[in-house]
């Protein structure tokens, strides 16, 4: 155990253990690649950068059917362009998948920082719940496979970090990036927004209806609320209406001439999520009424999905934020994340990853049920005896939960 | 209005000027049994009824099938044929826009080995002529053997209704597109789908690797491929090389048609798609140390659309793919889908200076002859069977009353059993409306 515990107390060897792993599933990834008719890249990753490849000829990336992300993505891997030819095996093709991995590195130093700072966390025992996104295999699996969680897991704990500084600048944009890439976001904004609080100082004066209106929009919350609903408005409004502007600059820049990436931009990156009948790869509860109601519309009398939105908001904007969100933000971001999968009208295994981001201040707070809030106790030096039980119920659960699902396709 | 009719005997068999009988405006022919027959008919787009006069988009068989009966109720000829293209072996429709006229082609093969109809008429061989304005021509022809390799040759008598007393005598060749191979090549292929099917059945055409050897040098093998809507190809599959080589396969060429990824059949309104698709062919062995008569597979992979369990009745009526099999109809958990099977043939060069439009009985617009450059010719590879629609079994699942149900109940119990453990929990532990400023900095 001595070993152990002195390799949890140098970040560096911990961080060097997590790029190293990353690094070794890169190399085997483009050598399973060149090798096999099986690919160990993504199907999403090539959608990735054929968008790209489609921006960098000047064209949009809704070209590419099945691309429903936002623009942002296929600029932001515009490098795996250069040079290639179309070539997959191209080490600028991997730019990508380097990204999402930096972008798990980050993350994992983020959770470490916020342990260490907010909580009182010593150093060992941050890295160690830290690894449970650091080092965990399933992780650094989806980033270098190519799939683009690990930016989104960035802007999350980016945001929690932020809030948790008091940056609400920086929240907000943060914020308002993140609903721009996936919408689901959004449900952080009244966590947040309820564990910043209302000011009792600005009280003292007026009790009237204006007065609780002032206390309810403290400088905090306002900050939040204005600049994640700008950033996001100017993200919208820039990929909507910028290739339209720019027709009266063609000759500037060739990439820009395109055509508008207009409707097809707000089809693919919004209004698919809300309309989308894909019932493949579905894990929610609502997949086979989904089909049903499809195949059959006219027969089908009541379209139970119409109102899956409000089990699913009632939590994870209404409820979780208002019980909980003072005690704990961290964890319930935790719950709301899960809540919102949960009972979302899709599921696919990507989504598991929305919330596992979360999972190393929950399991710290399993072990210390005070939140961040409460006076540190003397006795947090002592070794969590339930994290190892917890680690090994949590997995269980899912392999299990995972394997039935895996036997119901193949019966 | 013109027509064409044309008796083609088959090998081995030639044409008798005593077979013919003509008259002023008839024409019989005793040995029509015998021989395939091609019906041509061309209308003028002034000859068509006012009321047709605004459709000039759709040409397909049924509205054709209307338009030549009401414009046939005078000519015996033409209105005993238009009943029966049902049962023609194929029907080419064309629309010269230049000339305005609409061209009808339809072949019917020999009434000896047509297997469930028998035409007394066709058995008969007998034409009638009616009035000035119509003219037929007829043919009575059979192969001869051709000079040139690329040809085919063609001899025989020639007449025209009305015009003629007696059959002339004719031999004419022509460089032909189509072929069929060498008649020292036996090849056939097959095709079937890999069992079981499941959601991406894969479909397998296999040859004998015996005398797979192309006609000449630079030839390619081809498989054309029409799917139903209800199957599709992911044309980003086939862009990478080790996954085609691992399927003998070399390139899909093209993909028209439907190529939605994920939308289920029912909201599909297209009839399907096309794709050419180029295979690989054996390496040369050095040695026979190996089965000699081994069979070489191409496979290609699809994907099957959700389908419902009742055929849809809205959309897509007339190109119905569901088999409405009386034993599937008990069957409520299954669809069946009928595949054609692909057409396989050897793509190959042309030599220079070939008029190919000089053949009479030239067919363009096949779906892939367009794909290939002018100077193309095709060897066709026949099919080893004659039933060459695959179908495929689909489940399906048919709506009933217990999915919505169970489903309401599960996220409805759900949503209760979390509101209560979370009312219970902040009710025993005390909510804290406030948040306490952050202090300890330690570490």
């Amino acid at each position: 155990m001595a070993t152990l515990s002195s390799f949890f107390a140098q970040p560096r060897l911990v961080f060097g253990t997590a790029i190293l792993f990353r690094l070794g599933l890169l190399l085997y990834g483009r050598w399973q690649d060149a090798n096999g008719p099986v690919k160990y890249t993504d199907i999403d990753y090539f959608v990735f950068t054929d968008a790209a490849r489609f921006v960098a000829y000047g064209r949009s990336p809704y070209d590419r059917a099945t691309y429903r992300y936002t623009p942002l993505l296929a600029w932001l891997l515009l490098p795996t362009t250069w040079a290639t030819n179309g070539v997959p095996n191209h080490v600028w093709f991997d730019f990508g998948k380097v990204l999402f991995a930096a972008g798990d590195i980050v993350t994992g130093w983020l959770i470490m920082r916020i342990l260490i700072k907010r909580q009182g966390m010593s150093t060992e025992r941050a890295l160690k719940y830290a690894s449970l996104w650091l080092l965990n295999p399933m992780v650094a699996n989806v980033s270098t496979r190519g799939s683009s969680e690990g930016l989104l897991a960035v802007l999350v704990i980016g945001l929690l970090w932020a809030v948790l500084e008091m940056r609400t600048g920086l929240a907000g944009v943060l914020l308002g990036l993140g609903v721009h890439f996936k919408i689901y976001p959004f449900i952080y904004a009244a966590s947040i927004w309820w564990w910043l609080g209302s000011d009792k100082s600005n009280t003292s004066d007026r009790d009237d209806l204006l007065g609780k209106l002032k206390a309810f929009c403290t400088q905090e919350r306002l900050t939040l609320a204005v600049t994640s609903f700008t950033t996001f408005m100017v993200l919208n409004a820039l990929m909507y209406y910028l290739y339209v502007y720019s027709s009266f600059h063609r000759s500037l820049y060739s990439s820009l001439t395109s055509n508008s990436y207009g409707m097809p931009f707000v089809e693919h990156s919004y209004k698919y999520h809300f309309t989308r009948i894909d019932h493949r790869h579905n894990f929610s509860v609502y997949n086979t009424v989904l089909h049903l109601n499809s195949a059959y519309g006219d027969a089908s009398a009541f379209r139970i999905e119409s109102f899956a939105f409000l089990p699913q908001m009632l939590l994870s904007v209404v409820v979780l934020p208002c019980l909980l969100a003072k005690k704990d933000l961290p964890s319930t971001m935790l719950a709301q994340t899960f809540a919102f999968v949960t009972f979302n009208k899709v599921c696919t295994s990507q989504y598991f990853l929305w919330y596992m981001v979360s999972l190393p201040w929950y399991s710290g707070s399993l072990v210390k049920p005070l939140g961040f809030n409460k006076p540190m106790s003397s006795s947090f030096s002592d070794e969590p005896p339930s994290y190892l039980a917890y680690g090994l119920r949590a997995c269980c659960s899912l392999a299990s939960i995972a394997g039935s699902w895996a036997l119901l396709f193949v019966m | 209005m013109k027509q064409r009719i044309t008796y083609l005997l088959p090998e081995g068999h030639r044409a008798d000027a005593e077979d013919i009988e003509i008259d002023s405006d008839s024409l019989k022919y005793t040995k029509a049994g015998q021989a395939a027959e091609e019906w041509r008919i061309t209308l003028g787009w002034d000859e068509l009824p006012s009321s047709y006069s605004r459709v000039r988009r759709i040409l397909d068989a049924t509205f054709v099938q209307r338009l030549l009966g009401d414009k046939a109720t005078d000519d015996e000829a033409a209105r005993l044929r238009v009943q029966e293209l049902d049962h023609a072996d194929y029907t080419d429709v064309d629309f010269d826009a230049i000339s305005s006229t609409i061209t009808l082609t339809a072949v019917w093969s020999p009434v000896a080995s047509a297997e469930n109809f028998n035409s007394t008429r066709r058995a008969s061989g007998k034409i009638r002529g009616s009035g000035a304005n119509q003219r037929i021509e007829v043919g009575v022809l059979h192969p001869e053997k051709a000079k040139e390799p690329e040809e085919l040759s063609l001899g025989g008598f020639l007449t025209v209704i009305g015009d003629n007393d007696h059959p002339s005598r004719t031999l004419f060749a022509f460089p032909a597109r189509h072929h069929p191979l060498p008649p020292a090549d036996t090849t056939t292929f097959k095709a079937s789908f890999q069992q079981p099917t499941g959601l991406h059945p894969e479909l397998q055409i296999t040859l004998p690797q015996e005398h797979l050897t192309p006609p000449k040098d630079t030839c390619r093998l081809h498989a054309y491929w029409t799917l139903p809507s209800a199957l599709f190809l992911d044309r980003y599959q086939f862009s990478d090389s080790l996954f085609l080589a691992s399927k003998h396969l070399v390139k899909l060429h093209s993909l028209s048609g439907e190529q939605d990824l994920e939308a289920p059949d029912w909201v599909i309104d297209r009839w399907g798609s096309a794709a050419l698709l180029e295979l690989a062919t054996p390496p040369a062995r050095p040695t026979v140390n190996e089965n000699v008569s081994s069979q070489w597979t191409a496979t290609v992979p699809t994907h099957l659309r959700y389908l419902t369990a009742r055929p849809n009745s809205t959309a897509n009526a007339d190109f119905h793919y569901l088999t409405s099999d009386a034993n599937s109809v008990n069957d409520s958990s299954h669809a069946t889908l009928d595949v054609p099977w692909p057409i396989v043939f050897w793509a190959c060069e042309a030599e220079e200076g070939l008029k190919m439009a000089t053949n009479p009985f030239d067919r363009v617009n096949l779906g892939y002859d367009g794909l290939f450059g002018p100077k193309t010719m095709f060897y066709h590879i026949p099919p080893a069977v004659n039933s060459i629609v695959e179908t495929i079994r689909v489940p399906v699942l048919d709506i009933g009353k217990w999915v919505p149900i169970g489903t309401l109940m599960t996220v409805a119990l759900g949503f209760a059993w979390v509101c209560w453990r979370l009312f219970r929990a902040v009710s025993v532990t005390g909510g804290s409306t406030t948040r306490v400023k952050e202090k300890n900095k330690k570490q």
